[in-house]
């Protein structure tokens, strides 16, 4: 009986060992560690090391390395310096487009798809986010186009901005700028001409919001050659924007963002069209403004305006990354309603992460009131691509025209220079017509 | 037996000399290895890019031969960045060594504080382009630009970095305030290596100052004069940053250099072998001014020296 009971004893503390020992083990092969390396924006990258904290509560042996960029370009410079001298980081957030879709194409990225997290992401439009094999990034953000006021400043002019009286044209823009010009500020609408992103929004607003809303197909014409960039509607856009040059101070073609940021915060400009996520670096610089956000409204009738929208900036992970699995497991947690909660916190981006329970600014209240009350209709954002170098020449044009250059001028040169970006990649306008859906 | 000593003396003194050379090899050898792997190698690598269609991101390239060349004889759009790029470096070339000379000049009359005037003058040339482009920015889009409203100009009060037809200009401008005092301190080194008695001679001979710089100082600055010119039109074709920060080649593309073109050709425009080959041509630019400049400059230099 002994015996048997020593056995038994035995047995059982072989059982509890092994099954201990198994545990351990299973233990050991879930622990990650490594470093993982994200080049990332300023912005995303505060919201990165936000999420990383919490997620590093788990696993503690996991490093972050984050390189900052500044714009999109530089992004895109320091991925071809990678790409050339096989250096490309473990993952990366950038702003979605028709180049990031290249790295996909090209194998640079890992696909998604079967991974898990896309199952996190809202409904929304994905088409710069997949390629033939899936899903090659996800979104942390939605950026929406939209015009910047000061509103206490506004408030100070006896001017209030609400759900009820935004304007919804341009005439009615128009009159809000009139009715501050009015009341003491003279340009209270601005330009930093010397920044690419500042000097190109206002147009790019103006393309997404009444180019297309005329023509769906715009782009997909120019590239078949039965439009053109010195056709009479993209002349018009001067036009328009001319009535609004008249509010604009002077001074604006040679102007940064900071100093334009300088003039939103202290009055001298009360509005300025910009990507919402704007309001960030403006609360950075002084926490104390306060801002409302509105729709672009450029359109000549009211009916036709619409809220301009889309995915941003989304992570992928490359084919490069040293630890794969690593990367995915904190893409899964970044993306889960916990990760995401931090990460939108520290950037105060538009959440597009399911359950995500973060903070959103009151800025927002406008435009929010309207994206979920399906008060207007979306203009994608992100969703028109764009042949590569387009931006750098439409912001040369309108530096040129803010300069006092003719628009007949500036039109015919954006059109001369567009047509030799076609000429040099004419496998880009190729692939683009091909595989263009036509609305 | 003396023969043999002899012979066993050129003997050891060859086996010295190799030995020597060899010494003064290595000690050559890590600088060199660095100058292969970061000037060489990236060269032939350019060269090599130039001769693809590579749009910077792909895996694959093909070779086309010299169409990227013939591509860029007719390509109009780099003409404005081309013109911009002659006349920065014309202008550049003539303010550092008029303003380097004449600081130096200054600074070797300077009974005083001679090493305090030398450094402050020489503080701009140490200072990053990209940090003394900001610097300007800000002092012409608020300082310059309140002068000029307080006094009523209007060319000042808007900003002249915002202007199509100063911007360029004013980078100029601030090109020579920067790098003048590298220029000084060559010019330095030139004077002080005058022999002073020339000076006395002319004294005696009762030449003015005037007449003194004109036929003691500048002839016998030649050599320094020689190495300013070829750096100061060096540094000017290849100038990116200073720039850069200061206009970003704008506006429109009114005060853009070759050395941006490149760069927006290559990253921009998703064109590095065609950005490439521009980067080669003006690599040869720079070449045939740099000779020109050192035939015309040396025989200078002898004419000086008889």
């Amino acid at each position: 009986m002994n015996k048997k009971l020593c056995a038994a004893s035995f047995l059982m503390a072989c059982s509890i060992l092994a099954l201990n020992s198994q545990t351990c083990f299973a233990e050991e092969a879930a622990e990650l560690s490594g470093t993982i390396s994200i080049y990332a924006s300023g912005t995303s990258a505060k919201g990165i090391q936000a999420a990383f904290e919490g997620y590093q509560v788990q696993h503690p042996d996991v490093e972050l390395e984050i390189s900052n960029f500044e714009t999109v370009t530089d992004f895109e410079t320091m991925m071809t310096t990678a790409i050339s001298s096989d250096t490309l980081p473990d993952m990366y957030i950038a702003q979605v487009g028709a180049v990031e879709q290249q790295y996909a194409i090209q194998g640079y990225l890992m696909n998604l798809s079967d991974t898990g997290v896309m199952d996190n992401l809202v409904n929304g439009d994905t088409s710069l986010i997949t390629y033939e094999e899936g899903y090659f990034a996800f979104p942390m953000t939605t950026a929406i186009s939209v015009t910047l006021c000061n509103k206490a400043e506004l408030e100070k002019l006896g001017i209030e901005l609400t759900t009820d009286n935004y304007p919804t044209n341009m005439d009615e823009f128009i009159d809000l700028l009139q009715q501050c010009r009015d009341a003491g500020v003279e340009y209270p609408f601005g330009v930093a001409g010397a920044d690419s992103s500042s000097c190109t929004a206002w147009p790019f607003q103006y393309i997404y919001q009444v180019l297309y809303g005329d023509d769906p197909n715009f782009y997909a014409n120019v590239l078949k050659g039965e439009k053109a960039w010195n056709g009479d509607e993209f002349r018009k856009m001067f036009t328009d924007y001319d009535r609004i040059r008249e509010y604009v101070s002077p001074d604006s073609t040679a102007k940064s963002m900071d100093e334009l940021y300088a003039d939103f915060i202290v009055g001298d400009t009360l509005f300025f069209s910009q990507v919402a996520t704007t309001i960030k670096s403006i609360q950075e610089l002084d926490p104390e403004t306060e801002i409302v956000l509105i729709p672009s409204s450029f359109t000549e009738k009211s009916e036709n305006q619409t809220l301009i929208s889309g995915f941003d900036e989304a992570f992928s992970i490359t084919t490069s990354a040293k630890d794969p699995e690593l990367c995915v497991d904190f893409l899964k947690y970044i993306t889960s309603p916990e990760g995401s909660t931090l990460f939108d916190n520290a950037t105060g981006y538009i959440p597009t992460v399911k359950g995500c329970e973060s903070e959103v600014d009151n800025a927002y209240e406008i435009v929010l009131d309207i994206m979920q009350n399906d008060k207007l209709p979306n203009s994608p954002i992100l969703s028109r691509q764009w042949i590569a170098g387009f931006k750098e020449l439409l912001k040369a044009g309108c530096q040129n025209w803010l300069a006092g250059e003719e628009v007949d001028s500036v039109v015919n040169t954006i059109e001369e220079d567009h047509k030799r970006l076609m000429e040099a990649d004419s496998d880009w306008v190729q692939n683009f017509l091909d595989s263009y859906k036509w609305k | 037996m003396g023969r043999m000593k002899t012979s066993g003396v050129s003997m050891n003194s060859g086996r010295v000399k190799v030995k020597r050379s060899l010494l003064e090899f290595l000690i050559v050898v890590p600088a060199l290895v660095f100058y292969l792997i970061f000037v060489i190698y990236p060269l032939i690598g350019g060269i090599y890019y130039s001769m693809t269609d590579w749009n910077g991101i792909s895996a694959e390239h093909h070779m086309i031969g010299i169409q990227n060349y013939l591509s860029l004889l007719k390509d109009s759009h780099v003409l404005e960045p081309l013109k911009n790029t002659f006349i920065y470096a014309f202008f550049t070339t003539i303010l550092l060594n008029v303003l380097g000379l004449a600081m130096a000049i200054g600074a070797e009359h300077v009974v005083r504080g001679k090493n305090f005037f030398r450094s402050l003058l020489f503080i701009p040339s140490v200072l990053s382009s990209i940090v003394v482009g900001y610097i300007f920015n800000f002092i012409f889009a608020n300082i310059i630009s309140d002068l000029g409203k307080a006094l009523n100009i209007a060319v000042l009060a808007n900003n002249l970095l915002g202007s199509r037809q100063w911007s360029l200009a004013i980078a100029i401008l601030v090109d020579a305030w920067k790098g003048a005092g590298w220029y000084m301190v060559i010019y330095i080194a030139g004077l002080q290596s005058i022999d002073h008695s020339l000076y006395e001679v002319a004294d005696i001979d009762g030449a003015t100052g005037w007449q003194k710089f004109r036929n003691v100082t500048f002839p016998l600055l030649a050599p320094a004069f020689t190495i300013n010119m070829v750096l100061a039109v060096e540094r000017a074709f290849k100038q990116y940053d200073l720039v850069l920060a200061l206009t970003g080649g704008g506006p429109g593309r009114a005060s853009e250099l070759v050395s941006m073109t490149i760069y927006n050709e290559s990253f921009t425009n998703k064109r590095a072998g065609y950005g490439s080959a521009l980067g080669v041509i003006l690599f040869l630019i720079i070449v045939v001014i740099t000779l020109f400049q050192m035939k015309v400059l040396r025989r200078r230099e002898d004419n000086a020296r008889d």
